[in-house]
C-alpha cells in the first residue's frame, strides 16, 4: 500500500469514528412563498409563474401576487414562523428526513388559535400548496418547499 | 541365402531394378533375365522389397509430419471476445462505457415523469368544514386545500 493510500484510509478512518452529528447537522432549506390569488386582473408574478402554470389548472383565480417569500435554514425540530396577512401565523417544522422525503409538521393559527395543522412527507427538492384562508377577496396560498443537500 | 548367376551381380541387378542402369546394359540385362530364373527371382525380390519400401516410407512420412503438425506449440495469441477487446487501454475503454452509462440514465431521468406526489400527507387536522387533497396531473405538485371558517 503507498504512502497517499495509507494517508486515505488514515483520514476515512477518523471520518468513521467520529461522531456524525458533530461533523455536520442536517440543514432543512425551507422556502416558503405567500401567494395573494384572486379573480380581479390576470396578473401572474415573476418568480412563481412556474408554480402558478402547475396549479393554476385546478383553481378559479386568475391574479397571483406573491406577497411574501421567506428562506429560513432550520435544523431538526426547530420551527420556522411566518406572519401571514389577517393576523394569521404559519409555523413549519422540520422533524424528520428519510427516502428523500422530509417530514414537514405544518400549523397555521389565526387570533393565536389553531385552524389547521399537518404532518406531510415532502419529496425533497420538491413542494406543497396549502391553500384556503381567506383574505381581501380573495385566497392566501402558501407554497412550502423543502431542501436537504 | 539365394542362389543367383554369376554373370549380375547383386549390386548391377539393383540398379536395373532402380532404372539406374543405361539403356544398352538395360536392354542387355532385360535379355537375359529371360535365360536365367535366378536373375529373375532376384529381380522380383528387389522389385517386391521396393514396393514395401516406399510404402513402409509413406505411411511413416504421414506419420510424422502428422506427429510434427500436433506437435506444434500454439503460439499465445490475443484473447478474443470481449475480453480481449478489454485487455487493451482497459482504463480508456472502461471510461468510455462508464461515461455513456452516465448519458443513457441521465436520458432515461429526464423523460420520466416525477414518480410519487410532491407530498404525502401523514395527518390531517383543521375545525374547517371541507379539506380536499389535489394532485396535478404535470409535476404531481400537491395541494391541500381548506374552507376556512
Amino acid at each position: 500500500m503507498g504512502k497517499f493510500q495509507k494517508l486515505m484510509v488514515f483520514w476515512f478512518g477518523i471520518i468513521y469514528l467520529f461522531p456524525h452529528p458533530l461533523l455536520a447537522q442536517t440543514i432543512y432549506t425551507t422556502q416558503v412563498k405567500v401567494i395573494h390569488a384572486t379573480t380581479g386582473s390576470s396578473r401572474i408574478d415573476p418568480g412563481i409563474k412556474h408554480l402558478v402554470q402547475e396549479i393554476e389548472s385546478v383553481f378559479k383565480y386568475t391574479d397571483y401576487r406573491l406577497i411574501k417569500n421567506k428562506q429560513m435554514a432550520l435544523e431538526k425540530d426547530e420551527t420556522g414562523t411566518i406572519n401571514l396577512p389577517g393576523n394569521r401565523t404559519l409555523a413549519v417544522t422540520p422533524v424528520d428526513m428519510a427516502n428523500n422525503r422530509i417530514t414537514y409538521q405544518i400549523r397555521i393559527e389565526k387570533n393565536q388559535a389553531p385552524v389547521f395543522q399537518t404532518r406531510v412527507l415532502l419529496k425533497n427538492h420538491n413542494s406543497i400548496t396549502i391553500g384556503g384562508p381567506q383574505y381581501k377577496r380573495g385566497v392566501l396560498l402558501l407554497n412550502v418547499k423543502g431542501d436537504v443537500r | 541365402m539365394t542362389q543367383h548367376c554369376s554373370k549380375y551381380s547383386q549390386k548391377f541387378i539393383s540398379q536395373f531394378v532402380d532404372n539406374e542402369l543405361d539403356s544398352a546394359r538395360t536392354l542387355e540385362f532385360s535379355s537375359h533375365l529371360g535365360d536365367c530364373p535366378d536373375c529373375a527371382k532376384l529381380v522380383a525380390k528387389f522389385q517386391k522389397l521396393g514396393i514395401v519400401f516406399n510404402t513402409h516410407a509413406e505411411t511413416q512420412i504421414a506419420q510424422a509430419s502428422f506427429v510434427n503438425m500436433a506437435a506444434t506449440p500454439v503460439k499465445p495469441g490475443k484473447p478474443t471476445g470481449l475480453f480481449g477487446w478489454l485487455t487493451d487501454h482497459l482504463y480508456i475503454k472502461l471510461t468510455s462505457l462508464t461515461a455513456v452509462a452516465a448519458i443513457l440514465i441521465l436520458a432515461v431521468y429526464q423523460g420520466t415523469p416525477p414518480a410519487g406526489p410532491s407530498a404525502i400527507v401523514k395527518s390531517l387536522d383543521t375545525n374547517s368544514s371541507s379539506v380536499m387533497i389535489i394532485e396535478t396531473i404535470k409535476e404531481k405538485h400537491t395541494i391541500i386545500w381548506f374552507s376556512e371558517t
